[in-house]
């Protein structure tokens, strides 16, 4: 074992620490998942058509879903007599819209992926994630945002054989 | 005797420089997540599964066991010296082990984790070795009833000891188990759900489930949190126990042992519940419990030991009965799958290179794990730096990529985008994903088999009370409902509780 010196030891200034949540002490937050999830039961109901639940003693198709549909609507009933406010986070603006954002990365990721290939794919990606949301420099921005991607080309189709749709960026090189 | 030289076999699996390099991956990464907060053993699994497709089985699952085992002992190294746990398992730890460190003690509360955690693992194999081939023989008995009261307990368990909201977990694990019925129906074979999407003729993907609940779910929720710099690293001086702390730890490395091993056979038990119930036992039987929280090594010595010791026996259920006690478990189960393989009382027989490969490759993930923790501590901690946006970012990326490999369906990649909302807002309304990925799991296990007793008992459902079995096991079932009806009223009058109420308690905490 090494002794460290504090001069060694890492600078933690940017590890996250664990902080307790923000507790929203909404009722309608605790209960807008419940509503949620009977519409989803009810969705699944509608689409249950023509599936035969038979009976007991010969179960259909339908009698399991129909037994668990029937399920998600009780204890979610049970939930709005229940305290479900336990473990609820308040949506703050800015880190909701992040995570939007987020998610509006990974989406165009697909669509691009869909339409040019992966390495264009994740380089946007990549330079939407690290500088967009998470405000890394330019340098390592760009640095990881092109060597990434192509280490990962490199992995799964050159290496591994796998097949992703045609790659603008690869037929460059004569890859696919 | 043939347990042992099946064992021996087993490492002649293990010692082919493939697989040996899989096991020191798995372990590797193990330790690193276990280090990285805001990366756990779910998540990790989740974003490898599609890689494990292109390898053989055995690697694959030596590979993914490495992960879950390691990231017990990484876990424990930033709970002790930056109070901040990498990983549920070592949360307790934090509170005796960063004492210890405040006090100058970090090295030998590593040293005694680790040393904890070898011993623990250790004996769990052994005793790995010589209970799944027993409980393999006796699952051939098993029938339809049988393997429904099985799966039903452990939906049960799974709602009750390892989360916080029974409600909530048991909504959602119906979900789980109603978007595990989309896809053909098992029985008949007709289509079922399918939203008139072709995609969905064939059902869900587990892969995309798992790695949108777990992996994007919680890297969202990280980019989320404002990152903000607290606290100091503790410093670390020898890390070998002294005399007099072996003196003082090797009963609760025994107790570890003996509570990490059951807990992690039981469908919902593992990491997080069998540490808690090491500390809290450890406390429990204390001659001074005020010791605890400040500094006392048993704190770190049970809890370290025992989820070691439940993070291997975990794999009995899973191997002997093809049934996950948890969610890890339920996603290694998934790569199984996705080999061809079901595990089931038969696999030891079909396939005794996997079985005993992977029971010797966690001797030998433990040795490497013992050899990587003692002298490298110092350079796990430098992990720290990496800042977690960056591997977020590049996991997604290889995460969205490998999703696609497994189908070669843009379709899977938007299920996996779904499904990562879903999982961050299930987070932030307090839901957890487990209990819905292990439903997803034996969501048509339990509908097989609840489907046939019928037909077996002509729709009787006494079935499942009346075989000696399926009866017992449903009595535990009611006796889990009993304690947990009885328990939550006990602390509503703020009566104090048994180890049991201590440990729920201490996971709500």
């Amino acid at each position: 074992m090494t002794d460290m010196t504090d001069d060694q030891l890492p600078d933690i200034s940017e590890v996250p620490t664990e902080h307790p949540p923000t507790r929203g002490t909404g009722w309608i937050a605790s209960k807008v998942p419940l509503l949620v999830m009977i519409a989803v039961a009810i969705l699944f109901h509608t689409q249950m058509g023509d599936m035969e639940v038979g009976s007991l003693t010969e179960p259909g198709p339908g009698f399991w879903p129909r037994v668990l549909i029937v399920g998600i609507i009780l204890f979610s009933l049970v939930g709005f007599v229940a305290d479900l406010k336990d473990g609820i986070e308040s949506f703050e603006l800015s880190g909701t819209v992040r995570v939007l954002a987020g998610f509006g990365a990974l989406a165009a990721f697909v669509v691009i992926f869909d339409n040019t290939g992966m390495i264009l794919a994740g380089i946007v990606f990549l330079m939407l994630w690290l500088k967009g949301l998470n405000g890394e420099s330019w340098r390592l921005t760009v640095i990881l945002a092109l060597v990434t991607p192509l280490l990962t080309y490199l992995l799964f189709v050159e290496a591994l054989g796998v097949r992703f749709p045609e790659d603008l960026i690869a037929s460059l090189w004569g890859g696919r | 005797m043939d347990s042992l030289s099946s064992l021996i076999d087993g490492f002649g699996v293990v010692f082919t420089p493939e697989n040996l390099l899989f096991v020191f991956l798995g372990v590797t990464i193990g330790t690193v997540i276990g280090v990285l907060p805001g990366l756990g053993p779910t998540a990790t699994i989740a974003l490898l599964l599609p890689i494990t497709y292109g390898i053989s089985p055995e690697a694959a699952i030596m590979m993914l066991a490495g992960v879950y085992y390691g990231s017990m002992y990484g876990g424990t190294i930033t709970s002790v010296l930056l109070r901040i746990p990498g990983e549920a398992a070592s949360a307790i730890t934090a509170l005796d082990g960063y004492e210890m460190t405040k006090q100058g003690r970090g090295g030998p509360a590593l040293g005694i984790a680790a040393i904890g955690s070898f011993i623990g693992g250790t004996v769990a194999i052994v005793g790995l070795a010589f209970v799944a081939p027993l409980l393999a023989t006796w699952a051939v008995r098993f029938g339809p009833p049988e393997y429904a009261a099985l799966t039903i307990l452990g939906l049960v368990l799974v709602t009750y000891l390892g989360t916080k909201s029974t409600v909530k977990s048991i909504i959602v694990a119906l979900f789980g188990l109603l978007l595990a019925s989309i896809g053909p129906d098992p029985i008949r074979g007709t289509s079922r759900f399918n939203f008139d999407m072709p995609e969905l003729f064939s059902g869900i993907d587990l892969v995309a489930i798992a790695m949108g609940l777990f992996g994007i779910g919680e890297i969202m929720y990280n980019l989320e949190q404002r990152i903000k710099g607290t606290g100091t690293i503790g410093k670390i001086d020898r890390i070998l126990p002294t005399k007099d702390d072996w003196k003082q730890s090797r009963w609760s490395i025994f107790r570890g042992t003996l509570l990490g091993f059951p807990i992690g056979m039981l469908p919902g038990g593992g990491g997080v519940m069998s540490s808690l119930a090491s500390y809290a036992a450890e406390k429990k039987i204390a001659k001074d419990p005020s010791r605890f929280g400040k500094g006392a090594i048993e704190g770190v010595a049970g809890p370290e030991t025992a989820n070691n010791a439940s993070s291997i026996s975990a794999f009995i259920p899973l191997l002997t009965l093809g049934l996950p006690s948890n969610a890890v478990l339920a996603l290694i189960l998934g790569a199984l799958m996705m080999q061809d393989i079901t595990p089931g009382p038969a696999l030891i027989e079909e396939q005794p290179e996997l079985f005993w490969g992977v029971i010797a490759s966690m001797f030998v993930g433990n040795l490497i794990l013992l050899a990587l923790n003692l002298p490298f501590v110092g350079i796990f901690v430098q992990l720290l730096r990496v800042r977690i946006g960056i591997i977020g970012g590049i996991a997604l990326l290889v995460t969205l990529v490998g999703v696609y490999t497994i189908s070669y369906m843009e379709f899977d990649m938007w299920v996996m985008l779904a499904a990562g909302l879903v999982g961050y807002l299930m987070r932030k309304t307090g839901f957890e994903p487990a209990p819905l990925v292990l439903a997803f799991v034996l969501g048509s296990v339990l509908e097989v088999a609840f489907r046939q007793s019928m037909l077996l008992s002509n729709g009787d459902l006494s079935i499942f009370v009346s075989r000696p079995i399926s009866g017992s096991i449903i009595a535990v079932v009611a006796l889990v409902v009993a304690t947990s009806v009885f328990g939550a009223i006990r602390r509503r009058r703020g009566g104090k509780g048994g180890i049991v109420e201590m440990t729920k308690q201490l996971a709500e905490d």
